[in-house]
């Protein structure tokens, strides 16, 4: 379980995010969207440890990052958006690395093989990850954070790049992954694909959290009937933010 | 750590077999060590480690206090650059892999960090090495001799010492960035010590000047002063064993002087590994700066790169165009150049003058013999020899944007001939700015020499570029660097067929004492007829090439 408690987060004298607090559960998936600079890539890297937290508490499986940020890592894995592998490594070579680092060296080689088969990179797996195509270099990372055993996933636009077939392997995946009691924390811009994958949304503005909630509760939440769209949902929301941020009034 | 090792030592297996299995990657890399090679076995085992048959003193005729200050001052700049580059970005910069992997990843961080000292030390005592064993000498060999086994007095000191000055670097941005006020209150300590630093500098040479009255002599002696070299005493013991090496007069005692450096790099390596901050953030921004520009160094993406200069300048500076649009067709791509030169030129267009001004002044006070400054217009040929083996490599960078370049309604000719005048200008803004400072600051030079050569430059560079823009076009290897190896290697012999012209017109000129005019007008009627037949070719080749099959 992912509990994300106060986030808060400058940079120098920016404010990125603000006090954002929010929990994924064991097999829950859960979609974070915004509009462009929103901090959605912030929060996830605040998740990971890469940048530090101005104020704010991360705990996975009741680990917190800042006192036992060993253990919240191993539980933890984290694709990028636009991944850099390192070029110089093979396929293989660089998912055996990834292993060795999150200690999961056992039942590699079975476990390696399937994932390569179903993201059709066995045939490359001896090529120089330099020779990849962005595509195969994003399915490479997706690889990377399936072949230990994570129990919390963060994506970021997952699925901007790969092919038809790799996305559907992925969608597959990470249900099986929320099936096997995971909990997923995706950030897309693509709504329709978090509408069909995602539990429950958390839409996040100028680093504020602004909703959240299921997709009936948006709803309620955009005042809008039950035949409109994660999108209408997400265009109203914002639009209020704007408007109430513009107005000073809160909520309108 | 065995992670990392494990990393490492696959990276190093792989780079070489990358490069050994393609002909292509290969001959490159072999010409490179073969010249490297050469110059080591030259260098240190060929030429004779002794003097040549005049001493230093009969050649140049630089005071030792002045050689000191000069050598102490580029150490103090390159101690306060280091230390003050912790504030702007941060100097702890790791690959965008290590950003996307190793940093999410359950790998101890203080095993990340130790691997990446490590290697950056390494790499310190490479470059220094390199530069003290090949460059110097190379360089300053004809004018000052210093026996191969002192050089080591310069190489060791030097890399401690900037060793040093990278750990102080990383522990301060590391303290600094844990909070916004503790970061301006350090911010405002190093500014507050490096104005001390001066202060103390000028006011000791304040009180100098109030006694003789010369202000070069009394800057000399504020640095020399026992409390500057007190405040600044790691560069005073580096500075002190470099003059030793040049001096060839070792004294017992700066033994302690180098045990104390090396005391010193040592501790602040430990001061260092021993902080508990995290170093992911800081490290961040110039790490993913560095991605992007290493992604477009290795496209020869030239306009990604000025992308990148461009970044942190005001909003102001990028909103006015700096040259009012002119031409039509192709000509665009030539006033699309012209303003990211000017908006990004700045003090980088101005400081080569400077430099050549202070060269000027400097050969023209100390060099001795009235032939080095009689010739000393011939390094105007070699400034445009170098620009011109970058030719390829400036094209390669204009055909990234081949999406909007190809595309333009004109003939390909005329689009090479936008790119190569940029290139063109350049050049003789080079040469003019070079020809001027010399004619100005160094009265015993040959007056006629620097006006024909500098002619002969203009003139043959337009098409010695439109031939090395042949081989740009012809490997513009997006994908494989190995392009831009070879395209570098066949520019460098191909870009003589047009000067070989030039060299015989201006040969003539000299020796049979030809006039000026006829000198200009036969130099610029042969150059303009070989710049249109190699921008014919550079056009059909231009039309008929996919710069993205690389």
């Amino acid at each position: 379980m992912l509990i994300v408690r106060n986030l808060t987060k400058y940079y120098r004298t920016v404010q990125a995010l603000d006090n954002v607090s929010f929990s994924v559960a064991d097999g829950e998936i859960v979609g974070l969207l915004g509009p462009n600079g929103a901090g959605k890539t912030t929060t996830l890297r605040a998740i990971t440890g890469i940048i530090k937290l101005t104020e704010g508490e991360v705990e996975i499986d009741g680990f917190s990052l800042a006192k036992d940020e060993q253990e919240v890592k191993r539980r933890l894995a984290y694709v990028p958006e636009v991944p850099n592998p390192f070029e110089m490594l093979t396929v293989i070579e660089h998912i055996r690395f990834i292993a060795m680092a999150y200690n999961t060296m056992s039942g590699f080689d079975e476990r390696s093989e399937r994932l390569l088969h179903r993201f059709d990179l066995y045939e490359r797996r001896n090529d120089l990850v330099l020779t990849l195509s962005k595509g195969m270099k994003q399915k490479l990372a997706i690889i990377c954070a399936f072949i230990h055993d994570a129990r919390t996933i963060l994506f970021d636009e997952p699925l901007i790049g790969i092919d038809p077939k790799g996305a559907r392997e992925l969608k597959d995946m990470i249900i099986e992954a929320k099936e096997n009691g995971c909990s997923v924390l995706i950030s897309t811009h693509m709504l329709d694909t978090a509408e069909r994958l995602c539990d429950r949304i958390i839409i996040l503005r100028s680093g504020q959290k602004i909703a959240e909630g299921t997709l009936a509760e948006l709803q309620e939440r955009a005042r809008l009937t039950q035949d409109a769209t994660l999108e209408d949902m997400f265009l109203t929301l914002t639009a209020e933010g704007s408007a109430s941020e513009s107005t000073g009034l809160p909520g309108l | 750590m065995k992670v990392l090792v494990y990393l490492a030592y696959r990276q190093s297996i792989n780079t070489i077999k990358y490069i050994t299995r393609s002909p292509k990657r290969l001959i490159p890399a072999i010409l490179f060590a073969g010249i490297i090679l050469n110059a080591v076995i030259t260098h240190l085992f060929l030429l004779p480690n002794e003097r040549l048959s005049k001493t230093p003193e009969e050649v140049i005729s630089i005071p030792p206090d002045i050689m000191w200050t000069a050598a102490f001052l580029i150490l103090s700049l390159l101690v306060v650059w280091a230390i003050r580059s912790a504030f702007a970005e941060g100097l702890l910069v790791f690959s965008a892999s290590y950003v996307d992997f190793l940093f999410p990843s359950c790998v101890p961080r203080r095993s990340i960090l130790l691997m990446k000292l490590l290697g950056d030390y390494a790499k310190v005592f490479f470059i220094i090495g390199v530069a003290t064993y090949l460059m110097i000498p190379m360089m300053i060999r004809p004018l000052v001799f210093i026996p191969n086994n002192m050089l080591w007095y310069i190489w060791i000191p030097v890399s401690l010492l900037l060793i040093t000055a990278t750990n102080v670097s990383h522990t301060l941005n590391l303290i600094a960035s844990t909070g916004i006020q503790r970061f301006a209150v350090a911010n405002q300590v190093v500014k507050t010590v490096i104005l001390l630093v001066l202060a103390t500098i000028l006011t000791f040479a304040g009180y100098y000047y109030l006694r003789t009255g010369d202000l070069g002599a009394s800057l000399i002696s504020a640095m020399q002063s026992a409390p500057v070299k007190i405040i600044l005493i790691p560069i005073t013991w580096t500075t002190d064993l470099m003059m030793a090496a040049v001096n060839n007069e070792f004294a017992p005692w700066m033994k302690l002087q180098l045990f104390w450096l090396l005391l010193l790099s040592v501790g602040t390596t430990v001061i260092l590994f021993l902080r508990r901050e995290n170093f992911y953030e800081p490290s961040l921004l110039k790490s993913e700066r560095m991605a992007r520009v290493k992604a477009a160094k290795a496209a020869g993406d030239i306009g990604a790169i000025r992308i990148e200069m461009m970044r942190g300048k005001t909003k102001q500076s990028a909103s006015r165009s700096p040259l009012p649009p002119f031409g039509r067709g192709a000509t665009a791509i030539l006033w699309k150049m012209l303003v990211i030169k000017l908006r990004v030129g700045g003090w980088r267009i101005i400081l080569p003058f400077v430099l050549i001004a202070a060269a000027s002044v400097a050969a023209e006070k100390f060099i001795k013999i009235p032939e080095i400054l009689w010739y000393a217009p011939f390094v105007i040929p070699y400034f445009v020899w170098v620009y011109l083996n970058s030719t390829p490599q400036l094209m390669r960078g204009e055909l990234m944007q081949i999406e909007i370049i190809k595309c333009i309604p004109d003939k390909g000719l005329r689009i090479v001939l936008m790119i190569v005048l940029n290139q063109w200008i350049n050049i003789a803004f080079l040469v003019i700015g070079t020809a001027v400072c010399m004619a100005i600051l160094m009265p015993s030079i040959n007056y006629r020499l620097l006006w024909i050569l500098s002619l002969a430059c203009i003139t043959c560079s337009l098409p010695s570029i439109a031939v090395g823009s042949i081989f740009g076009i012809l490997y513009p290897g997006t994908k494989d660097k190995s392009d831009r190896l070879m395209a570098t290697y066949l520019t460098l012999p191909a870009i003589w067929i047009p000067i070989i012209p030039t060299l015989i017109i201006t040969g003539l000129a000299t020796v049979i004492g030809i006039s000026i005019f006829w000198t200009a007008f036969w130099l610029v009627i042969t150059n303009i007829a070989l710049t249109w037949t190699a921008l014919v070719i550079a056009g059909i080749v231009f039309r008929n090439t996919d710069p993205q099959e690389g």
